[in-house]
């Protein structure tokens, strides 16, 4: 942020004023002010501004230095989320926003820091009142309930749930896999208030037939054609029907963010993301595989095999993604700090493991020549991340990698490289940071 | 040709201390200042040993005042140094950071390099989803016809005309191939993320 290369396409008007706003003023308009810190020195850059501006500034010599012209700063093109604070935006229409890792410290992950993955445009209305969610297909009887109906009728219950994209990590494939670049950072943890799904499917009566769900939601196509859905992905019955998925209106004790699915959705943990589905209206049973848009082909899918890095693997030999795998980030400290030699550091993070509760966790600061074992804690219900911390000391003043590597209870680890897939999924490959002992 | 000159040096590498045939100039990437370049290395040494390298435009400068300085090379004037270093940099170049750094801002049709394309290609794809969501991808000339492929049978992209096709393809596979090229084309931005250690 400081390499001052001056006013580029990606270094915006704010971000030259935030980082020395009288040199901005230099740079931008060779403006140089008096020693007051207001006006303009010999009147250097005050014809430019007034170029930029379109007119002449009466007031000059009260303008204080630094200042950027109001006229401009509403034209600043920089990308803002209401709600949101210090995300990483990958791509603003769909929004696509991830956290990055020294942000996702907190144990509960703040919903002004919870990723957004988008496929479509979200709902204008996010209105509780008059929203409805329906449940039909192979069931006995089926559902149309509004939120107030599911609060009365069901029990509301509050979870700890980690969500991540099927798609974190894709920015470290060689070769490129298309899609968001997402790096570290889109996963979370928070605090989600809804009732089961498992409780509605039990009102509904799920048939014997019943194969998979089908989800459906408020957004639209990117395309701005109304009769095209964006996504609707779905699970296997079996995992449906597991406790720990929720139907949820509040996150955090709040309301669930807008580009969170506000104000109902789903909460499946453990899988890729896009089976919660957002801005929830319908959960269709269906007799076989569901085959919604992003079910089929290569979306949301691996080789059933090992490949080579940049192998061509035909479309009938991918298998939809279940369960992510284990992982974990480092979330203190932030990479790249200068660490003094001798004061013990600690490192900590989060760690999940999708169906799996994660029972190991271990450091190494020498390339993973060893390992010291982390202390972790159990989570604080099942589908939560884990919190993890280890005190290091570093032997000598230099360059450090901590590396983090978590393990499961049936005894996977992250690996030390990408086991690459076409689509860019399911990158579990150990977080490492660097530290610099002085 | 890189896959041929690849060849080369996979053979050379097999074929150990056997006989091996040396690159000629005509088998580099094409590129302003190529045959000044080849004939310059050499000059002293086979261009192989050149081939098997990857610096970024510092990494040649350095590697050339060493060579100067304590190898005997005779000093390039000014203007073929800048005329090697800029062949030495694409041809033999690093490969752009992973994972890329950003915009934080909408990118605007101005934003892209003038050539035949820019506008078709920003248009095309700015019609349905931003173009910085293009602008991270690195994909080859092939994997770019698979995405227009898929986009047009799966996500309801009107097909371009056949001429058309064949110019968005060669803009998007030199810009946004896996070198990521564009992305380099931008100075350092400002990254919330810290892409790597």
């Amino acid at each position: 942020m400081r390499k001052g290369k001056g006013l580029t396409p990606e270094r915006g008007l704010f971000e030259l004023y935030r980082d020395d706003p009288e040199r901005a003023d230099a740079l931008v308009f060779g403006r140089r002010s008096g020693p007051d810190r207001r006006g303009f020195l010999k009147g250097a850059g005050l014809a430019t501004m007034g170029a930029v501006l379109g007119a002449t500034i009466p007031f000059h010599r009260n303008m204080p230095a630094g200042w950027i012209p109001a006229a401009l700063a509403d034209q600043d093109q920089g990308f803002v989320i209401a709600g949101k604070e210090g995300l990483r935006v990958l791509n603003d229409r769909p929004v696509n926003a991830e956290t990055p890792p020294h942000l996702l410290d907190d144990p509960i992950t703040p919903t002004e820091r919870f990723f957004i993955r988008n496929n479509g445009i979200p709902p204008e209305n996010t209105d509780p009142e008059g929203w409805t969610l329906v449940i039909d297909g192979e069931v006995e009887r089926p559902l149309k309930l509004s939120i107030a109906d599911l609060k009365r009728n069901f029990e509301v219950v509050t979870l700890a749930l980690q969500l991540e994209c099927g798609g974190n990590g894709r920015a470290f494939f060689d070769p490129p896999a298309r899609g968001n670049q997402w790096t570290y950072g889109a996963v979370g943890c928070a605090l989600w208030t809804g009732v089961r799904l498992k409780d509605l499917l039990e009102a509904a009566g799920v048939k014997p037939s019943a194969v998979y769900t089908a989800h459906y939601g408020a957004d639209t196509d990117v395309s701005g054609d109304p009769n095209k859905i964006p996504i609707s992905r779905g699970v296997p019955i079996e995992k449906a029907m597991n406790p720990y998925n929720l139907v949820a209106f509040a996150m955090n004790g709040g309301p669930i963010h807008p580009m969170n699915g506000a104000p109902l959705r789903l909460v499946i943990p453990g899988w890729p993301g896009s089976c919660s589905h957002k801005w929830l209206q319908r959960i269709w049973i269906r007799d076989r595989v569901h085959d919604g848009p992003k079910m089929t082909g290569t979306s949301y899918r691996v080789p059933r095999y090992p490949v080579a890095p940049g192998e061509k693997v035909p479309k009938e030999d991918f298998v939809i993604i279940h369960s992510m795998p284990v992982k974990s980030v480092i979330t203190a400290p932030k990479t790249g700090i200068e660490h003094p030699k001798d004061r013990v550091l600690e490192v900590r993070g989060h760690a999940w493991a999708g169906d799996n509760f994660v029972t190991r966790m271990d450091i190494s600061i020498d390339f993973g020549r060893s390992w010291i074992r982390a202390e972790l804690d159990p989570p604080d219900n099942p589908y939560a991340w884990q919190h993890w911390r280890a005190k290091i000391r570093f032997p000598i003043a230099g360059y450090y990698e901590i590396w983090a590597r978590a393990t499961d209870d049936e005894g996977r680890m992250q690996p030390f490289r990408i086991p690459w897939n076409p689509k860019g999924y399911l990158n579990n490959s150990m977080h490492r940071i660097a530290v610099r002992v002085v | 040709m890189r896959e041929r000159l690849g060849a080369v040096i996979l053979a050379a590498a097999l074929w150990g201390g056997g006989p091996v045939s040396a690159i000629e100039p005509d088998e580099l990437p094409e590129g302003p200042g190529r045959e000044l370049t080849f004939y310059t290395c050499a000059a002293c040494h086979s261009f192989n040993l050149v081939a098997q390298q990857r610096q970024d435009r510092a990494g040649w400068a350095d590697t050339i005042a060493w060579m100067v300085e304590e190898q005997g090379m005779s000093e390039p004037e000014p203007e073929e140094l800048e005329l090697i270093l800029d062949y030495l940099a694409s041809a033999f170049g690093v490969r752009a950071r992973t994972p890329p750094t950003l915009p934080q801002r909408p990118l605007l049709v101005e934003d892209l390099p003038e050539e035949p394309g820019r506008d078709l290609t920003f248009y095309t794809c700015a019609a349905c989803h931003s173009f910085n969501l293009v602008a991270q991808q690195g994909q080859d000339r092939a994997g770019w016809a698979d995405t227009i492929d898929w986009m047009v049978e799966e996500q309801g992209m009107s097909e371009p005309e056949p001429d058309e096709l064949e110019l968005l393809l060669d803009y998007l596979s030199r810009w946004f191939g896996p070198d990521r090229r564009f992305l380099t084309t931008l100075s350092e931005p400002e990254q919330a993320a810290s892409s790597r250690p």
